[in-house]
């Protein structure tokens, strides 16, 4: 069936692909068919074609999720499994991060199974002044967290191999005490219950490798960060329910909010450092797929299970931090052309790894596409009138229709899945765990008119990104900074000035050479041009907003106990609630409205 | 004088909490095919110097 779904989907893809090229033929043939034409058309069924992969993945998802589902309650299931909790730190707020792994432990206390887990924190620091700041607050953690569940702290001299070397480093040292290991981030959330429950998959598959669940992002303050939440919350479970049904045994990993078998692990994923220099050779950056590849080749079970609900993560809370991430996922995905031809990979390992590269490479394909259709009319030069033979003129014809057409296919492909998501939600009634059939389709409007605004931002940012890696310039490893304020207009103007040279400069010669195209070019010339005021207003505070229903989720309305847990830990910890007795363990006096609330 | 000495007073440090031992092997992975032109190039090299 997996097969099927496969052949089918790409399929689609190619029928759209064809459609749009064939639509393109139609209208820019109005004035004669050139080489030039040839290319545009090319690069539009090659990004018409990735538009529609993404489509596909949605209507897998709505195809394969059943309208009411029904879920068991939880109930803990004897283990003799033990399994450690790794959370790989590097330069962030120790405060806050150990204020997640103390929710983590509360959580997992009162489900009464603090006892099966071991939590290390495996830090990478290499800023004094923080790793002084993890070791000070260690100690608090430990005195406030009870004995039931050990904690680890260790801190290496040389953060080599980075995240994927701290893993490694941890199974060398420590692996064989251990069955399973959760792998986190330094901002991941998990329930305890959910933990539990991946254990128990594990016990019941041995082929099991990595079992990796669908984080939602939490604690987003900004209008662009709440827009993120309400995606990661309301589309991301039909997506991945896609992914899941396409990727059969082949599936994902993306770093963290994930259990894997130790043994297969070890046994599978010691990576190598690739021949020659970064950015395409040394050390594999986006090391979670190469490690999802490796498991599969050896015959281990990857698989994404999306009904595991109480996994979150954080994210960036602004387009600036977003792009800086983004410049590290892009080299690291496109040194996936390096890993994509190692021996012995699934087929469908390979197809991953193309995607992944697509996903960069997809921006500087319609950014030539732009460049191509500005070029065309200078490059065609004057229409032929009279064409021979012929005895009447001849003059170019307007497809404003057919461009029209291939204006909304082009749009369909991106908000078709998400009006339909609003549908399914109407009928399953999820819509209500969102405020509503009508607040969810609200929301769903706006998100999609900050994505159309925001995209042709994206768009540049990801080109320079993929620019510069084939230039050779390494983007290194800065440390992301989840809890970044807004953008002022001075930080947004510095960060974005040459995306508004660049809108400037396309309209311009739009209107010298190709004013017919000024309409379509001002979708995507007209916000790049007014950048830096989209990202300085997108990164305004939203939470005041959110009260009222903007981009509301599920966890707005009814909030994860851990959530609320590590909140409360957190303004414990920060001094905003009352100090509590030494040694008293933070699982009570702060944790009381946190209770209260489960 | 008497003093009291509470079974779990020492403070804690880093050190009581560092890692166990339980070393896993974990091998490198090979990901790169071997370039076959240059080795059969030397090979060549070798077998023509040696005639």
């Amino acid at each position: 069936m997996v097969s099927v779904r496969r052949v089918l989907s790409i399929l689609f893809c190619l029928l759209m692909a064809g459609l749009v090229a064939s639509l393109a033929v139609g209208y820019f043939s109005a004035d004669g068919i050139q080489w030039i034409d040839a290319i545009r058309i090319v690069l539009l069924a090659a990004s018409t074609a990735w538009l529609a992969w993404g489509a596909a993945y949605a209507f897998n998802g709505l195809l394969t999720s059943p309208i009411s589902e029904k879920h068991k309650p939880f109930e803990l299931a004897p283990t003799e499994a033990r399994t450690a909790v790794l959370v790989p730190v590097y330069n962030e707020d120790p405060v806050k991060t150990f204020s997640h792994v103390a929710a983590m432990i509360g959580s997992l206390h009162t489900l009464g199974a603090a006892g099966r887990f071991d939590f290390a924190i495996l830090s990478d620091t290499n800023d004094d002044r923080v790793a002084a700041e993890e070791e000070r607050w260690f100690q608090r953690l430990l005195v406030e967290s009870g004995a039931q569940t050990a904690i680890y702290y260790r801190r290496r001299e040389k953060n080599t191999g980075k995240k994927a070397g701290n893993i490694a480093d941890f199974i060398r040292s420590s692996g064989a005490l251990y069955d399973y290991m959760i792998v986190l981030d330094a901002d991941s959330l998990m329930e305890g219950s959910t933990m539990a429950e991946m254990v128990r998959r594990m016990d019941c598959e041995p082929r099991l490798g990595l079992l990796q669940t669908l984080p939602k992002i939490v604690h987003a303050r900004s209008f662009f960060g709440r827009a993120m939440q309400f995606s990661t919350s309301y589309y991301s479970p039909i997506y991945t329910r896609g992914l899941a049904s396409l990727q059969g045994e082949a599936g994902p990993f993306w770093g963290h909010n994930a259990i894997i078998r130790t043994r297969a692990f070890a046994q599978s994923c010691g990576l190598p450092e690739l021949s020659g220099t970064p950015p395409f050779g040394g050390h594999i950056l986006s090391h979670d797929y190469v490690e999802a590849a490796l498991l599969s080749r050896n015959g281990w079970i990857v698989r994404v299970d999306p009904d595991l609900s109480g996994s979150y993560e954080e994210g960036p809370d602004n387009v600036v931090d977003f792009a800086k991430r983004d410049r590290r996922w892009c080299q690291g995905n496109l040194q996936h052309a390096r890993v994509m031809v190692a021996p012995g990979l699934k087929p469908w390992s390979r197809f991953v790894f193309v995607q992944n590269i697509m996903a960069y490479v997809a921006s500087p394909l319609w950014a030539l596409f732009i460049m191509a259709s500005i070029a065309a009319p200078v490059l065609k030069g004057v229409p032929d009138y009279f064409p021979e033979p012929g005895l009447f003129p001849v003059f170019p014809r307007v497809e404003q229709g057919l461009a029209l057409t291939l204006l909304v296919g082009v749009f369909g492909l991106l908000i078709g899945p998400k009006l339909l998501i609003v549908l399914r939600g109407a009928l399953s009634g999820v819509n209500e765990r969102f405020g509503g059939t009508g607040r969810a389709l609200l929301n769903t409007l706006t998100e999609i008119l900050s994505t159309s605004l925001l995209a042709p931002i994206m768009l540049m940012y990801q080109c320079r990104a993929v620019v510069e890696v084939f230039l050779g310039l390494d983007g290194g490893w800065p440390a992301t900074d989840r809890e970044a304020g807004s953008v002022s207009l001075s930080e947004a103007w510095s960060a974005s000035w040459w995306i508004s040279a660049t809108g400037l400069v396309t309209l311009g010669l739009a209107f010298q050479f190709a004013p017919e195209y000024v309409g379509w070019l001002l979708l995507v010339a007209g916000p790049q041009v007014f950048s830096p005021v989209l990202i300085h207003l997108s990164s305004w505070s939203a939470i005041e907003a959110g009260e009222t229903g903007l981009f509301q989720t599920a966890d707005d309305r009814a909030p994860s106990p851990v959530v609320l847990r590590q909140e409360a830990i957190l303004s414990y910890w920060r001094g905003a609630a009352e100090p509590a007795p030494a040694n008293q363990p933070v699982t009570e006096p702060a944790l009381e409205p946190a209770d209260a609330e489960q | 004088m008497m003093h009291v000495r509470e079974t779990d007073s020492q403070p804690m440090t880093p050190l009581r909490h560092t890692l166990p031992v339980a070393p896993m092997a974990m091998p490198e992975q090979v990901l790169e095919r071997r370039r076959a032109r240059p080795a059969l190039f030397s090979i060549l090299l070798k077998r023509l110097a040696w005639k």
